[in-house]
């Protein structure tokens, strides 16, 4: 072994901590970078011994910069903020609806309905008086404006809902075309020493994203690449290929989503699960179920309060007029009612009496609806039934909560797992530094012992 | 474990957010008093609140339903006390004229027309805009001046009939109480192709032919509705179609001083329970009340009976009293048996005493008999019947009128039943006071009549008083229900919010210390 070859190995040594302490202040630049994977040095230690010939050539170079990872942990997270995505977002969504139909507070349908009721029977005492018919003309006014403004709040949320769609479906496609470009970088970038790691990050970090936004399968493939597809099997990225979805509004202006397969299929029942899963779920089921009773209340209120007030007498002694006017069509019961314009125009219209003599009958018998059991197949009032619906947006609101607390928490958990495996730690990296900065130093010290010894030999000769 | 600075980070975060939200969650408590205060709160506490506050709200307007009724009660009580204290009157100003002269009975005739005034003035009290006593009909007072026949109304039709023909109503009416007949076009068309049916309430039921309910209406345009009312109706040449719901209804009514009707008006008073409050004019002041008295019948027939002195002087009714016409055919012997008799006695116009003398009623005992035995009261004397129908009795003698006698009926032994002072130019009067006596049973029985209503009144205010006590008590039960469901427990909850508190200022104590150790301090 001859003494300069001290120098290469002083040279290798002062380059491998250099490099370490630069891959040290990276970890240190990206602290607060999302998706960040600390990295490491893999020092290698190069050349051989050969004592024989006294040769040694020991030296150390930087094989490899590792991502410091486990891959476990990584998936689990992906799953957990796809199901936390779908959490908060139905979590908002219901709160949104808690909004309109709670009334638990007072000043909403169920109290209406009760000023309605009680308007009848305050005419029933009182059948001609004119102060009576007017307060259950504006009790019947607010209780129909109320169930229309029902109908149009749970409408404009839904269209909310189906604004929110599309605006997700083009921030999935943004990161579908993101990660299709990242697999080409990654796939075109030769080496694998570490080179790929800020693109491998940055691909991680996009499908933890989609996955927040949709329910996806990725398959990571041999050359670094991933394909990530939709479940029931139609592919978003391949390789280089990706596929965006694409959304239509049907007659209802409901959003539906295609994905780019040639059969042109909606794809709304596979996507159950992120903030996507939650839009259609709300678009899809919850908020139809909530117009359906609305809907159910306005034509079981106008039918009930109709069929009655159709046989009994006004002030003028006519019969067979309609108390409520309603479009026949059940869909749209809800958004129609309202009070005969009939009787807007004189409320002596209204039918208070069963006979002919002004008995006030009918307003008491159209008064004893309120329990009557004519809604849920014959089981419940119209008041209980819009309590029960109070009672199960409530319900639901409670559980997406106590379901968002769970998620959330698994989700700190794991991003806690996650931060402990690939986080950064100030400490840490300090005491790296002072590790490497030690190595440098040494190696410093290395050259001038060596040129010590080359003086010495030089001595020698002179 | 390796801890990063992120964790550490993001622990406090998640930490100072969750007791964030418990504090602000209890200071909302707190602040609206109220530990419900969304439906995702409590969501079962939330339908629960609903369904009392639903609760609460129907119990309320059974209460103001009851006040109602109540009131209306209270005043038909009072109605029917002064109704009470009238007849008394009238008995008493009865009783009192009986053998009165002429011009007193003059007097109290007047009064008892004051107390029939009256008592039509109470009869058609109003309460509110509805009279007390008319049932359900409210646009006629409800008992007239006079006494009308049975009457069939003129048709009115409902104001938005297509109809545009003519409607007339014939026939006698033949039922007992007053109502209202209605027909009602249920598909519209020319006569005798519309159908229709028809109620004799007015519109609360129908006739019911089952199975298909609609009568096609007769081309010739006449329809009977049953007791003899007949509405004919003519579309003039067919061509004015009636519509569909196009109403018509008559109102006929029997005979009598009562205009309203049968119906009783009601009101609910707690779920599924109806109370009949009103009590009809027909129950209380006609002859289908308790007491079988027409009140305003019998006032008028006292008023006659006072105000006329020839009451008796018609046998068995218009038939004038002849000295031919048998005893007991006279009106006011109704109660005549044989052992009944006429006594005599008295003065004479000239001071001297007529003999004590009695006349045995029999089966043929007549006027005759009676006239013959009181001008042998006088001694040499004729009594007769006048023209006018006066009593007449003469001297033979001189020719001078004599009559100051008393004539009593009694039973054999038994004391004056009733005696009635005559006086010259009397009407003859066999008995008025038997007559008057006849009014006063009736009056007696009007106040049993009047009675039995106010007992009525009473049962129902009674029954009102249970339901509302019940009401209240469950409206009570309710409001604690409410309050237990819905109120916030301040104590507990303050209790709470001071450990909170403690919680986030120890959290940000701990916030403000984070990173303030690490290893860069010792690198200097």
């Amino acid at each position: 072994m001859s003494i300069t070859s001290l120098l290469s190995t002083a040279r290798d040594t002062l380059l491998a901590n250099q490099m370490a302490i630069d891959i040290t202040g990276a970890n240190v630049a990206n602290i607060g970078t999302p998706g960040y994977t600390r990295q490491r040095p893999a020092l290698q230690s190069t050349g051989g011994g050969n004592t024989g010939s006294a040769g040694t050539q020991l030296s150390v170079t930087v094989d490899r910069i590792d991502r410091i990872f486990d891959r476990y942990i990584e998936s689990q997270l992906g799953e957990q903020r796809q199901n936390s995505g779908y959490s908060d977002t139905l979590l908002q969504g219901l709160n949104n609806i808690q909004l309109i139909l709670d009334d638990s507070q007072g000043g909403g349908l169920n109290e209406q309905l009760n000023k309605f009721w009680s308007a009848w029977d305050t005419l029933s005492n009182n059948p001609d008086g004119i102060v009576e018919r007017s307060a259950l003309l504006s009790a019947a006014e607010n209780l129909s404006g109320t169930i229309v403004s029902y109908k149009s709040d749970l409408d404009s949320v839904s269209a909310n809902v189906s604004q929110n769609i599309s605006d997700i479906v083009s921030q999935i496609n943004d990161k579908v075309s993101q990660i299709s470009y990242l697999n080409g970088q990654i796939t075109g970038m030769a080496g694998d020493k570490g080179e790929k790691n800020a693109l491998l990050d940055r691909q991680a970090e996009a499908l933890k994203e989609l996955r927040s936004m949709v329910n996806v399968t990725s398959i990571e493939n041999a050359d670094g690449s991933i394909n990530v597809y939709l479940s029931n099997g139609d592919p978003l990225v391949q390789g280089l290929e990706s596929h965006p979805l694409s959304v239509e509004l049907d007659v209802n202006a409901r959003s539906i989503v295609y994905s780019d397969n040639p059969t042109h299929v909606p794809v709304n029942s596979s996507l159950t699960s992120g903030k996507l899963g939650a839009y259609m779920e709300m678009q899809d089921t919850i908020i139809p179920a909530y117009v359906s009773d609305i809907n159910e209340v306005a034509s079981t209120l106008a039918t009930r309060v109709n069929e009655l007030h159709r046989t009994g007498f006004d002030a003028f002694k006519n019969t067979g007029l309609d108390f409520f006017t309603i479009d026949a069509d059940p869909t749209k019961a809800a958004a129609t009612l309202s009070v005969n314009s009939v009787i807007v125009a004189d409320t002596n219209r209204i039918a208070a009496s069963a006979s002919v003599t002004q008995d006030g009958e009918m307003a008491s018998r159209i008064a004893a609806v309120r329990d009557e059991l004519s809604m849920n197949g014959n089981k419940a009032t119209l008041n209980s039934f819009l309590s029960a619906m109070v009672g199960q947006i409530g319900q639901q609101v409670a559980s997406a909560k106590r379901d968002n607390e769970h998620q959330t928490a698994l989700l700190n958990n794991l991003t806690n797992q996650r931060e402990s495996i690939s986080g950064v730690s100030i400490d840490e990296e300090m005491i790296n530094l002072i590790k490497y900065q030690m190595g440098y130093s040494a190696a410093g010290k290395l050259v001038m012992t060596t040129n010590d010894m080359l003086d010495t030999l030089m001595g020698l000769l002179s | 474990m390796r801890i990063t600075d992120s964790m550490r980070f993001n622990t406090m975060v998640n930490n100072l957010n969750h007791t964030q939200s418990d504090y602000n969650e209890i200071s909302e408590a707190i602040s609206t008093q109220k530990k419900v205060n969304r439906a995702s709160d409590d969501p079962v506490a939330a339908t629960r609140i609903l369904d009392i506050r639903r609760g609460k709200a129907a119990i309320e307007q059974y209460k103001q339903n009851m006040d109602i009724s109540r009131s209306w009660i209270s005043a038909t009580e009072t109605t029917l006390s002064s109704a009470y204290d009238m007849l008394n009157t009238a008995m008493g100003i009865a009783l009192g004229s009986a053998g009165a002269d002429a011009a007193t009975r003059e007097n109290a005739a007047a009064n008892i027309q004051d107390i029939i005034d009256s008592m039509r003035s109470l009869a058609n009290t109003k309460w509110g805009d509805r009279y007390l006593f008319s049932g359900t009909r409210e646009d006629v007072a409800p008992f007239t001046v006079a006494p009308s026949d049975a009457t069939i109304d003129p048709p009115q039709a409902a104001g938005s009939n297509t109809f545009a023909g003519t409607v007339v109503s014939s026939g006698a009416y033949t039922g007992g109480t007053n109502k209202t007949y209605a027909v009602k076009i249920t598909s519209d068309g020319l006569l005798g192709a519309a159908t229709y049916k028809f109620s004799t309430d007015g519109g609360r039921t129908w006739n019911t032919n089952a199975p298909a309910p609609d009568l096609v209406t007769p081309a010739n345009g006449v329809i009977s509705l049953g007791d003899g009312v007949t509405l004919t109706f003519d579309d003039v040449s067919g061509t004015n179609p009636f519509g569909e719901n196009d109403v018509f209804y008559v109102n006929a009514t029997a005979a009598g001083y009562y205009q309203g009707n049968d119906e009783n008006l009601s009101i609910p008073v707690n779920r599924g329970t109806n109370d009949e409050y009103s009590l009809t004019g027909a129950e209380v002041f006609t002859a289908a009340g308790a007491g079988g008295v027409d009140i305003f019948r019998t006032l008028h027939a006292l008023k006659d009976a006072l105000a006329s002195d020839a009451i008796a002087n018609t046998a068995g009714g218009s038939t004038p009293v002849t000295a031919a016409t048998l005893l007991k055919d006279i009106d006011g012997y109704t109660g005549y048996s044989n052992t009944d008799y006429v006594h005599l006695e008295g003065t004479d116009t000239s001071g001297n005493v007529v003999s004590d003398d009695t006349l045995a009623i029999t089966d043929t005992t007549t006027v005759g008999d009676l006239l013959g035995k009181i001008g042998s009261a006088f001694g040499n004397a004729t009594a007769s019947i006048a023209s006018d129908g006066k009593l007449k009795v003469v001297d033979n003698t001189s020719g001078a009128s004599l009559l100051a006698v008393t004539i009593g009926i009694r039973n054999m032994g038994g004391s004056s039943d009733s005696t009635l002072q005559f006086n010259e130019g009397q009407t003859f009067i066999i008995d008025q006071a038997k007559v008057l006596s006849d009014q006063v049973a009736d009056l007696q029985k009007a106040q049993k009549q009047i009675l039995v209503n106010q007992a009525e009144c009473g049962t129902k205010t009674a029954h009102l008083d249970i339901v509302k006590n019940n009401v209240t008590a469950f409206n009570e039960s309710l409001s604690s229900l409410l309050s237990e469901t819905q109120d916030a427990n301040i104590t507990e909850l303050a209790m709470k919010l001071s450990m909170k508190e403690i919680a986030l200022k120890t959290s940000y104590s701990i916030a403000a210390k984070l990173n303030s150790t690490s290893i860069l301090d010792f690198l200097r």
